[in-house]
């Protein structure tokens, strides 16, 4: 069996926007290394994962909670895991979520394996497809016109995988409040790239993904409460009083949390840069809008590095290539440039997360080239 | 176990996972010169540097054989 990856980022320049945040720091992998046996960070565990001291997880929960402004926060598998975990902790029977309109469908099947029936808000259509707190608002109170009580808990997705629109996460918190409906933060692309702070936002929970932003190995991530709901979100089993219920008593325990516990450091560093980052995607995108017929989604100007791109130019060249659909995916390896669809032209997502600026240099002029083509 | 040995075998160990630590600075290096590789002096200077303290770590372990 091989293990070789298809794209090396020792050997090419990776666009995935779902791997740019996660790509894992030199510090990471260093960690990882050292426990990348089974059950490897439970040598001097005493019963509780986020009491261990060796390595110190305890002090990271602490430290991990102080960085993303939530009074408590613990380490899941995934920002999905965390969506779940307090869905379920916050499930009634007959009672409703409210999701924004560009939520992930991971978001949907947290809330519906926890038992709640989905409401979801609309966007503003094509081109910003942005969610406005007026249809999150409408969208509470249609929840509660159906169901008969106000949702159980309403879901922000801080900034979509789609467009990477990133949405005022306290506007949305003062709306929830107002309608007496804890409001989840889902900050699977923000938290670990860019500064965020769950308590000056005033959401009651908040989830963010190790792998996705970061640097860390994973499958890793971590859920957090403010307030009262970290009693209700942390609450323990009756039966064995020091295992959490909603994290089914231990979670990550191996090289996934100690490659998030080492990439913290650089993350609190690289958020400092998020200016940096913002401008990068903003000049990526005016370069490619001025190749013409290439039109960026999502709100204008980008504030995130997530960027969307309906293509009809590379549409039309694919047309008339040997290689059909799969031209452009081609050229761009030909170029040592990796992350897309192979097949896809008419539109594509990407991210200039973590290049150098020679690398968006570099970006910038293989796309002349293959729009020349 | 005697001393010297439980020294030795903990010099070989520490000298593996330097050499891994060392090689995943590298690949950092490769990292933020992809795809082209082409190296500033400041890059060539420092994989330089990490190969030199790399080599020392394997002659270390195969020395001790």
């Amino acid at each position: 069996m091989s293990f070789e990856r298809v794209a090396i980022d020792e050997l090419a320049l990776n666009l995935n926007p779902l791997q740019t945040g996660g790509r894992a720091s030199a510090a990471a992998r260093k960690a990882a290394a050292r426990f990348s046996d089974g059950y490897s960070v439970c040598d001097r565990c005493a019963g509780v994962l986020h009491d261990i001291e060796k390595p110190d997880i305890k002090c990271f929960a602490v430290e991990l909670a102080e960085f993303v402004g939530m009074d408590r926060v613990a380490v899941t598998m995934g920002a999905r895991e965390g969506k779940f975990a307090i869905f379920h902790t916050l499930s009634e029977p007959g009672r409703g979520a409210v999701l924004d309109a560009n939520a992930h469908y991971s978001t949907y099947v947290a809330a519906q394996r926890a038992g709640l029936e989905v409401f979801k808000s609309t966007n503003t259509g094509d081109p910003d497809f942005r969610v406005t707190p007026d249809s999150f608002a409408e969208t509470l109170e249609y929840c509660k016109s159906k169901t008969g009580k106000p949702a159980a808990a309403a879901l922000l997705t801080h900034v979509d995988g789609d467009y990477g629109n990133l949405n005022d996460a306290a506007e949305f918190s003062k709306i929830c409040k107002d309608a007496g409906v804890p409001l989840i933060l889902n900050c699977a692309y923000s938290a670990g790239r860019m500064p965020v702070d769950g308590r000056a936002l005033g959401v009651d929970f908040m989830v963010g993904s190790g792998h996705k932003s970061f640097a860390a190995s994973g499958p890793v991530g971590f859920m957090g409460a403010n307030g009262e709901w970290a009693e209700r979100l942390f609450r323990t089993s009756l039966t064995h009083p020091n295992k959490n219920i909603e994290l089914l008593g231990c979670t990550a325990r191996g090289a996934n949390i100690v490659s998030f516990m080492a990439a913290l450091p650089g993350v609190k560093e690289r958020v400092k840069r998020w200016d940096a980052e913002v401008a990068k995607a903003v000049r990526f995108v005016e370069a490619m809008e001025s190749l013409g017929e290439i039109r960026q989604m999502g709100e204008k100007p980008k504030r995130h590095d997530l960027i969307r791109f309906e293509t009809p130019l590379f549409h039309r060249i694919a047309e008339n290539s040997r290689k059909r659909g799969y031209f452009l995916h081609s050229a761009l390896a030909d170029r040592g440039i990796t992350g897309l669809k192979p097949g896809q032209t008419r539109w594509f997502k990407m991210s200039t997360f973590g290049f150098t600026d020679e690398q968006v240099d570099y970006l910038i002029e293989a796309f002349k080239e293959i729009a020349r083509m | 176990m005697d001393k010297t040995i439980a020294q030795r075998n903990k010099q070989r160990v520490e000298d593996t996972f330097r050499v891994l630590d060392l090689m995943e600075d590298v690949r950092d290096i490769w990292r933020d010169a992809a795809p082209l590789q082409n190296l500033s002096e400041e890059s060539r200077a420092a994989l330089t540097k990490k190969i030199e303290k790399a080599r020392k770590a394997l002659d270390r372990i195969e020395a001790s054989l």
